[in-house]
């Protein structure tokens, strides 16, 4: 009777050890499986960047900045506004510039031309560019696409 | 107060009476129309005046049938026909065909009337339409040409802006081509008529007709629409030029315009035809059979080398441009981080793009300098994702490396286990 008793109990533990030792296994390879695998989905795009500080663009002038894996222009207008869009253009998507000889943002593609507010105003561009957010935080141009 | 409230009860309230009866039936009178009303008693088919009238940009903005008929509408024709349409009341005959344009130009060509429904409205519709094909046809006498109504329908007309109207710029091709794909009708004019076959083959009529991007041309961005023909030969890339400026002026700085002009070729349309205007793909430069270099260039004559190497040229940025693509997704797909390659990549395909775009100089420096440049950029692209690839191949080993260490471990530590134990029941 006693013996019995033993044995259950010795079993017992044993299937706690195998158990145990299954799931702390379970922890090592299914990390390393998953980092096997590729990931369903690709990089999250970045909802807003920093696109410079505040007092290194003189009036007048733009640039480009990185937004995620597109890039963006930001614009320091003439009246000293700020303002940002994806530098891609609506025709074909080619990186956009700002001309400060005619105020304008154009496309050297195709000869491509929108005002400083992102609308296509010359040239084969069929619609205005993707408008983004500034917001100046401290000293930071901050940059976000308009949900 | 009493008597104050009496004498109003006595006076006003009869007059205001009198007066809101008196203002109900002149604004019926004002809205009367009897034309529609009478002409609805025998007019049953939907494309019928009375009925097609009802949904006019002319009926909703206030003005009556009598406006351009004459006539009197508040006579109930019913009753007097004739008093009705009485000629010494206005009342003319619709206008025969070669009428049209001179009867809707009666308002149509007056500012002074027409500001009032729009105050930018155009009123040189008429004139343009003088210098159309259209035009000069029908003052020869040709009743067959389209006049206003062939278009924009007599009594259905809608705003252009209105996608149900038949001016509305993606309905523009069809209704050009209720007369211009009809070869019956067109015999005669000694023009094609697969017109709209080919458009809805090409790059705009893909554009417009099946995405619906409005922006895309219709046939009236290139004919004109009121003004309508076929533009010159040396106008052409004044034509195209519009919508397409930087290619425009490449081709006319380059030494292709004054060849162009001496044999008589329709400038952009020579390369790009005209209705069936395709996109392009690599077999279209060089001297291939389906290039349109070689439509003048045969093998070994004066530019054909030129045209090769400039095909090559393109064509080998675009290979290692997609080659860096084809290594970008895998890395990608791998789980690597590419955020910084794919941007760089946005920089080459506008190099790329730019390349086409200078084909139209027809110089084989200049195209070089852009491929030279693109390639440049593609080549440092190329490199950044074969390092993410590599960075995810030295990732493999290291971990094969370290699981083969931790599984020498881990079978080390169940020998000296087992070692330990054989010990004891020793």
């Amino acid at each position: 009777m006693m013996e019995e008793k033993n044995k259950s109990r010795r079993n017992f533990i044993n299937y706690l050890l195998g158990g145990g030792f299954t799931l702390v296994a379970s922890s090592v390879i299914y990390p390393i499986v998953r980092f096997m695998l590729p990931p369903k989905s690709t990089e999250a795009e970045p909802m807003a960047v920093s696109a410079g500080k505040v007092g290194e663009m003189h009036l007048n002038s733009g640039k480009i900045f990185k937004f995620g894996r597109k890039p963006g222009l930001l614009i320091y207008t003439k009246q000293g506004e700020y303002r940002a869009f994806m530098a891609t253009c609506s025709h074909l998507d080619c990186i956009v510039q700002f001309r400060d000889d005619s105020e304008s943002i154009w496309c050297a593609c195709h000869n491509g031309y929108y005002d400083v507010n992102g609308n296509n105003v010359s040239g084969p561009p069929p619609r205005p560019l993707e408008n983004l957010d500034v917001i100046i935080k401290d000293d930071d141009i901050m940059v976000s696409k308009i949900t | 107060m009493k008597s104050i409230n009496r004498h109003f009860n006595n006076i006003y309230i009869p007059f205001l009476i009198i007066f809101l009866f008196s203002s109900t039936a002149l604004y019926s009178q004002e809205k009367r129309n009897n034309c529609i009303e009478c002409h609805s008693e025998f007019e049953e088919e939907e494309t019928s005046p009375s009925i097609e009238f009802k949904n006019d940009i002319h009926n909703s903005s206030g003005v009556l049938c009598s406006d351009c008929h004459g006539g009197d509408p508040e006579i109930d024709a019913s009753e007097d026909q004739e008093l009705a349409m009485d000629p010494k009341k206005g009342y003319k005959k619709p206008p025969k065909h070669n009428e049209v344009p001179e009867f809707c130009a009666r308002c149509h060509s007056d500012f002074e009337y027409m500001k009032k429904f729009n105050p930018n409205i155009r009123v040189d519709q008429y004139e343009n339409y003088l210098t159309s094909q259209h035009g000069k046809l029908l003052a020869t006498g040709d009743n067959k040409v389209a006049n206003c109504v062939s278009c924009h329908k007599a009594h259905g007309v809608k705003r252009k802006t209105d996608p149900a109207s038949t001016v509305f710029v993606a309905q523009i091709p069809e209704t050009c081509s209720i007369c211009h794909s009809d070869a019956e009708y067109m015999k005669g004019y000694a023009i094609p008529t697969d017109q709209l076959e080919k458009y809805k083959e090409s790059i705009h009529g893909e554009y417009l007709l099946e995405e619906g991007d409005l922006s895309a041309p219709a046939c009236n961005d290139c004919h004109g629409n009121h003004g309508a023909a076929p533009p010159g030969i040396e106008s052409v890339h004044n034509v195209c030029g519009v919508c397409h400026p930087g290619n425009s002026q490449l081709f006319l700085n380059s030494t292709h315009k004054k060849y162009f002009e001496e044999f008589d070729f329709p400038e952009c349309t020579t390369c790009h035809n005209n209705h069936l205007i395709q996109k392009l793909t690599k077999e279209s430069l060089g001297i291939g059979e389906q290039s349109v270099c070689g439509i003048c260039h045969a093998e070994g004559e004066v530019g054909s080398a030129d045209a090769v190497e400039i095909k090559n040229s393109i064509e080998n940025f675009s290979a290692l441009r997609d080659n860096c693509q084809i290594l970008s997704e895998e890395a990608e797909r791998k789980g690597m981080h590419v955020a910084e390659i794919k941007y760089q990549l946005n920089n080459v395909d506008t190099e790329l793009l730019k390349a086409r775009s200078m084909v139209h100089s027809f110089s084989l420096e200049n195209v070089k300098q852009i491929t030279g440049e693109g390639t440049k950029l593609a080549l440092d692209v190329r490199e950044m994702a074969n390092d993410a690839l590599k960075e995810y191949q030295i990732r493999r080993v290291g971990l094969v490396i370290s699981l083969f260490f931790i599984f020498i471990a881990g079978t080390a530590l169940y020998l000296k286990i087992k070692d330990i134990d054989r010990r004891r029941t020793k």
